[in-house]
């Protein structure tokens, strides 16, 4: 077991320090690096989720909330376990010119053993090479009348590799933009879903938004996401207020951007997951409107 | 007497120069797309054409400004990995057909245009197949795409009504 973890270890460096050199080296750019925690932002989020991935599928264990993600100056990155130690060394180019680079100089003992720290209910087990798989990808015609228009689409994913027997795990993000025309306003955009009567059974998981919340006119950067076993999230630009409705029913949520925009676009999204019985399928009626007054 | 008339006079053609210029700037503003069913394989990929130039480049404004919608675009270029996704080589257009602007159930329209289908290999070497749909604005607003961000894999859904429909029930 501890020749195995030595194996690992020496392979997840040997990753680490090859993404370094291959970005860098495509870049090709300054001798010197400086580095930049880009951890906490939506790129950064990506990256880690990225690497998380690609160390599962090496057969190492890092949840994406344990890795640190850095900018360096030409404008490539290097993600690395947060408890990892990094020192910058130069290093040998594959052309044989010497660069000063992040290296790990100390790898942390958890490592290895690391799960995802979330805390899962009972029964459940955690298992390295979950993920979740793009199953849908969907845009829906414009519609549109004399006064507005709406455009609303989904993303639908199925999470992979877990070890959940009975059940199988889905999530839906459904989003839609909204512009009011000439000298109409735009005074609400909602959207919603709803279990079809055709679909899978579907249990609740999680929901976000959880909340109502006014943004402001200014317009915030939000993300919403799930926190199920392996992150997934998406963000978005929105100004004024989200109203949700999450319904006891499983598999029903609605929100509402409500405000007031004149020939300005809005946003308004959600993102769900429900589980269905293993090798089930969920099937969801979408519903989008908008309203404008003079 | 002669004031109040002329006063009245004077609010009245306010009033009517109002209203004109409210029916105008609605005329004006709320075209619903029936010139997207004219539109050729030739302006089509002259749009498309652009949007690859504006991505290589990586001019997101600009690329965003050939979409429908602009927050969509964006939401789109984040989602599909913004400029380190983009495709080293401009996609291949592999099928082409006109959508039929048509009314809706519910009064409204869904919009047609020009729709093309293009693939190729990402920035990050994942193949992609994308619909892209080019349709007119109006003859303020010129030609505009849906799936600008070409190398995002979307497809676009112009069956049933489309603003109550379904997520995909072909099964797993």
């Amino acid at each position: 077991m501890k020749k195995l973890r030595l194996v690992f270890a020496a392979l997840l460096v040997a990753v680490l320090l090859t993404i370094s050199m291959t970005s860098v080296a495509s870049a090709g750019q300054p001798s010197k690096q400086v580095m930049r925690d880009i951890t906490s932002t939506t790129r950064g989020a990506r990256w880690a989720r990225e690497a998380a991935l690609r160390w599962q599928q090496m057969g190492v264990n890092c949840g994406s909330n344990s890795i640190n993600v850095y900018k360096l100056q030409d404008g490539s990155y290097f993600a690395a376990p947060e408890s990892a130690e990094i020192s910058m060394e130069y290093v040998e180019m594959e052309d044989g010119s010497m660069k000063l680079e992040p290296v790990i100089v100390a790898r942390p003992d958890s490592l290895l053993v690391e799960s995802d720290s979330r805390e899962l209910p009972t029964g459940f087990q955690t298992q390295s090479g979950e993920y979740w798989n793009l199953v849908g990808n969907k845009a829906f015609a414009r519609f549109e009348d004399g006064h507005g228009w709406m455009d609303h689409a989904y993303k639908m994913h199925k999470l992979v590799g877990e070890t959940i027997s009975d059940k199988d795990y889905y999530q839906l993000e459904h989003w839609a933009t909204a512009k009011s025309k000439g000298a109409w306003t735009l005074y609400a955009a909602h959207i919603s879903c709803q279990k079809k009567d055709s679909s899978s059974t579907m249990e609740w998981v999680d929901w976000d938004p959880q909340a109502d919340q006014d943004y402001g006119s200014g317009g915030q950067s939000v993300t919403i996401g799930i926190s199920y076993i392996v992150e997934i999230s998406s963000t978005y630009t929105v100004r004024d207020k989200w109203d949700i409705t999450k319904y006891a029913e499983a598999g029903r949520f609605k929100n509402s951007w409500r405000g007031s925009a004149w020939r300005s676009e809005r946003n308004v999204a959600y993102m769900i997951c429900v589980s269905v019985p293993e090798g089930g399928w969920p099937v969801w009626n979408l519903n989008a409107s908008y309203t404008t007054w003079l | 007497m002669n004031k109040s008339v002329a006063q009245k006079t004077f609010r009245g053609a306010a009033l009517l120069l109002i209203c004109m210029l409210v029916m105008i700037g609605g005329l004006a503003c709320s075209d619903n797309g029936e010139d997207s069913d004219e539109i050729s394989v030739e302006q089509a990929t002259n749009l498309l054409n652009r949007a690859v130039e504006y991505a290589t480049s990586h001019g997101l404004d600009k690329l965003c400004g050939l979409s429908s919608s602009s927050l969509t675009c964006r939401k789109q270029w984040e989602d599909a990995g913004e400029w380190d996704a983009v495709p080293a080589e401009p996609p291949q257009v592999v099928d082409t057909y006109l959508i039929p602007t048509r009314k809706l159930e519910d009064g409204m329209t869904q919009r047609g245009g020009r729709l093309l289908v293009v693939s190729g290999i990402d920035g990050m070497g994942r193949p992609y197949r994308t619909e892209m749909l080019i349709s007119s604005g109006g003859w303020l607003h010129g030609l505009s795409a849906m799936n600008v961000v070409y190398w995002s894999g979307a497809s676009i859904e112009f069956d049933g009504d489309v603003s109550s429909t379904t997520t995909d029930d072909s099964g797993p």
